[in-house]
C-alpha cells in the first residue's frame, strides 16, 4: 500500500511557483503590452521641465556638446533619451559635437541612433539641412575621462586637436567655430547609465547665463538611467545640474513637454493644453510627432510594475499564511 | 527577397532568443551566444580603442600628418613614443620577478587622479552642503501653499515650503548620525536619530531599488520590441 502524498496546503501552493512560469508570465504580458501599448497621461516634474525649457530657450545658433556614454546594456532607457534629445537638436537647427567618455563602443550606439532620427526627420521634412560635420560632427571616444574633462575645463579645444570624422579635421568643422572654451558651449548634455557624470560635476565649473530671461545655473544637464537617477537627483538638487531626465519615465516627461509646451499657470495653459507647472516660464511646443520610445514602452513598463506588485503581494500573503499555521511563527 | 536589413535584424533576433534560453536553463546554445557576444564586444572594443582614441590622440601625434598633397600639416613629437614603454609596464604584473615596474605606470595615474581630488571635492559636496542649508521658518502666512505664477514672491518662505525643509533637514541629521561610529552611542536622543535615519536609509535604498527594477524593466521591454514589434509585426505582417 502506497503512502498518501501529504496535501500541500493553498500557501504552500503560493510560495512554490516556479521562477520560471513567473518569466514566462512577465514575458507574456510585456509581449501583449507593446502590441497593445496606448498613450497614457504623465504630468512632466521641474528636473525634465528645466531640462526642455534650457533646450528651448537656448539660441539656435549656439552649440550643443552631447557626451554619449551609454553601449547597447541600457538601451532601453538611454536610446529613447538620445533621440529624444536629436530630435530637439534637429528640429531647432542646433549644432552638436558628439563624443563618449566611457566604453569605446559608446561614440558607434550613439552614431547609429543620431544617424537614424536624423533620417526619419528628413523623410518627414524633404526640405530638412542636416548633415553631418556641418551640422553635427562625430568626434569618438576619450579614454581616462578624469584626465580629459580637466582638460575641457583648461583648454576645450586642445582636447579635440588632432582628432577626425570620416577624415575631417573636426576643429575645421562648423561645430566647433568659436568654440575655444568650455563657456562658449550653449549645453553640456551628458547621457549616461555610469558614473562618468560624477567625473563631469567634479572638473567642469560654468559661468552661469540667461537664456531669453530664463537664468542657466550651470550649462551641465543629464539623462540618466534609473539606477543612477537618485543619486543623480542631489546635484540637481544642488543647482549642478540645470535640468535632468531619469530613466523611462524622465523620457516619457521629456516627449510630452515636446507635444505640448510648457506654461507657469492653469489659466495660460487653457488655450493650447500645455503641461503646467507652476512659476515656469513659458515654453512652446516643438512641432512634429513627439511619440518616440519613451512613450511606445510606457504602457508595457506599468504593466510589467503592476505584474511585480502583484507577485510581491502573493508571496507576502503566501508567508503570512504560512506563518498562521504554524501558530505565528517563524 | 529581403534586403540586408531584414537579416541583420534576423541575426538580431536570434542572437536575443539565444541568451534569453538562460532563463529556462544553461544551455549549449546559450553558451554558444554568450560566447559569441563577449568575443564580438572584446573584438570591437580593441578595434575602437585602435580608431576612436589611440591613433588620434597617440599615433598620429607621434609619426605627424601630411595632407593629401603630401605637405606637412603638422609636425611629429617623436617623444610620445616614450608613452608606450611606460603603458607596456602594466603588463609585468603577471612577471613574479619584475612585476614591481607595474607599479610605475599605476603610481603615475594614481599620482594624477589623487591631485584633482582636493579640487574635485569642493566641486561636487560643496554646493550640495551649500543646498542642504534651507530655512525652517516661514516668513509669509498668506497663502499657506506655494502660489503660482506672479503670486509667487521672490525669497518668501511659505509654510509648506518650511514643513518640507523640515522634513528635509530631520532627514539629512538623522541619516547623519547613524553614520557616528567612533564612540558608543549611549544618549535616548542619539539612539532614537540614529534608528530614525536607519528606516529612513532603508526607505530611500526601497525607492532606489524599486528604480532599478524599472531600468532592468525596460531592458526587458526594448528586447521585446525590438523582436515582436520592429522585426516580426513590420517585416511580416504591416
Amino acid at each position: 500500500m502506497s503512502t498518501p502524498m501529504p496535501k500541500t496546503s493553498f500557501a504552500e501552493k503560493l510560495m512554490a511557483v516556479p521562477s520560471r512560469a513567473l518569466y514566462l508570465v512577465l514575458a507574456i504580458v510585456i509581449i501583449i503590452s507593446v502590441f497593445l501599448s496606448r498613450p497614457l497621461p504623465n504630468q512632466p516634474n521641474p528636473p525634465a521641465a528645466d531640462f526642455y525649457t534650457a533646450l528651448m530657450k537656448m539660441p539656435a545658433d549656439k552649440v550643443v556638446a552631447v557626451q554619449s556614454d551609454f553601449t547597447n546594456s541600457t538601451r532601453g532607457e538611454s536610446a529613447g533619451q538620445l533621440e529624444a534629445l536629436t530630435r530637439i537638436l534637429v528640429r531647432r537647427g542646433i549644432r552638436f559635437i558628439l563624443y563618449a567618455g566611457a566604453d569605446p563602443q559608446a561614440p558607434t550606439v550613439a552614431t547609429n541612433i543620431v544617424e537614424r532620427i536624423i533620417k526619419e526627420e528628413k523623410a518627414v521634412n524633404p526640405s530638412l539641412q542636416y548633415e553631418r560635420n556641418v551640422h553635427w560632427v562625430r568626434v569618438g571616444n576619450f579614454t581616462n575621462l578624469d584626465n580629459t574633462a580637466r582638460l575641457f575645463q583648461t583648454n576645450f579645444r586642445e582636447a579635440f586637436r588632432g582628432r577626425e570624422d570620416n577624415g575631417v579635421d573636426v576643429l575645421g568643422t562648423p561645430p566647433f567655430e568659436g568654440i575655444n572654451t568650455i563657456n562658449d558651449l550653449g549645453l553640456y548634455v551628458n547621457v549616461t547609465a555610469s558614473s562618468t557624470l560624477d567625473v563631469l560635476i567634479g572638473r567642469l565649473q560654468f559661468t552661469p547665463t540667461t537664456y531669453d530671461g530664463v537664468p542657466i545655473r550651470s550649462k551641465l544637464m543629464a539623462m540618466v538611467t534609473g539606477v543612477i537617477g537618485p543619486e543623480a537627483v542631489n546635484y540637481y538638487k544642488a543647482q549642478q545640474l540645470a535640468g535632468l531626465v531619469v530613466g523611462l519615465n524622465g523620457t516619457v516627461e521629456l516627449e510630452t513637454l515636446m507635444g505640448r509646451g510648457l506654461e507657469g499657470s492653469k489659466e495660460a495653459a487653457s488655450a493650447n493644453n500645455a503641461v503646467v507647472i507652476d512659476g515656469r516660464p513659458s515654453v512652446a511646443k516643438l512641432e512634429g510627432n513627439s511619440v518616440g520610445r519613451g512613450s511606445q514602452y510606457y504602457f508595457a513598463l506599468h504593466t510589467a510594475m503592476g505584474l511585480l506588485i502583484l507577485a510581491v503581494i502573493v508571496g507576502n500573503v503566501g508567508t503570512a499564511l504560512q506563518k498562521s499555521k504554524r501558530g505565528g511563527k517563524r | 527577397m529581403r534586403d540586408f536589413e531584414f537579416w541583420k535584424m534576423a541575426v538580431g533576433v536570434i542572437c536575443t532568443l539565444g541568451l534569453y534560453s538562460v532563463l529556462y536553463r544553461e544551455t549549449k546554445v546559450y553558451r554558444f551566444f554568450e560566447h559569441m557576444f563577449l568575443g564580438l564586444a572584446a573584438g570591437f572594443s580593441l578595434v575602437a580603442l585602435w580608431t576612436e582614441t589611440l591613433k588620434s590622440v597617440w599615433w598620429d601625434k607621434m609619426v605627424g600628418q601630411v595632407d593629401a598633397e603630401g605637405k606637412v600639416t603638422s609636425m611629429g613629437y617623436p617623444l610620445y613614443i616614450l608613452l608606450l614603454p611606460i603603458g607596456l609596464m602594466a603588463y609585468f604584473v603577471f612577471s613574479k620577478k619584475s612585476n614591481w615596474m607595474s607599479r610605475i605606470p599605476i603610481g603615475i595615474i594614481l599620482g594624477l587622479w589623487a591631485g584633482q581630488q582636493a579640487d574635485n571635492w569642493i566641486k561636487t559636496f560643496w554646493p550640495q552642503i551649500y543646498g542642504s542649508m534651507k530655512p525652517i521658518v516661514p516668513n509669509t502666512f498668506d497663502p499657506i501653499f506655494v502660489p503660482g505664477g506672479a503670486a509667487n514672491i521672490p525669497n518668501a518662505v511659505y509654510v509648506t515650503q518650511a514643513v518640507n525643509n523640515v522634513i528635509f533637514l530631520v532627514t539629512l541629521l538623522s541619516v547623519m548620525s547613524y553614520f557616528f561610529f567612533s564612540f558608543e552611542i549611549k544618549s535616548r536622543f542619539l539612539k532614537g536619530t540614529t534608528t530614525l535615519g536607519r528606516w529612513l536609509l532603508m526607505i530611500g535604498f526601497g525607492a532606489i531599488f524599486g528604480s532599478t527594477v524599472m531600468t532592468r524593466f525596460t531592458l526587458l521591454i526594448d528586447r521585446m520590441y525590438f523582436v515582436f514589434i520592429e522585426f516580426l509585426k513590420t517585416n511580416f505582417f504591416s
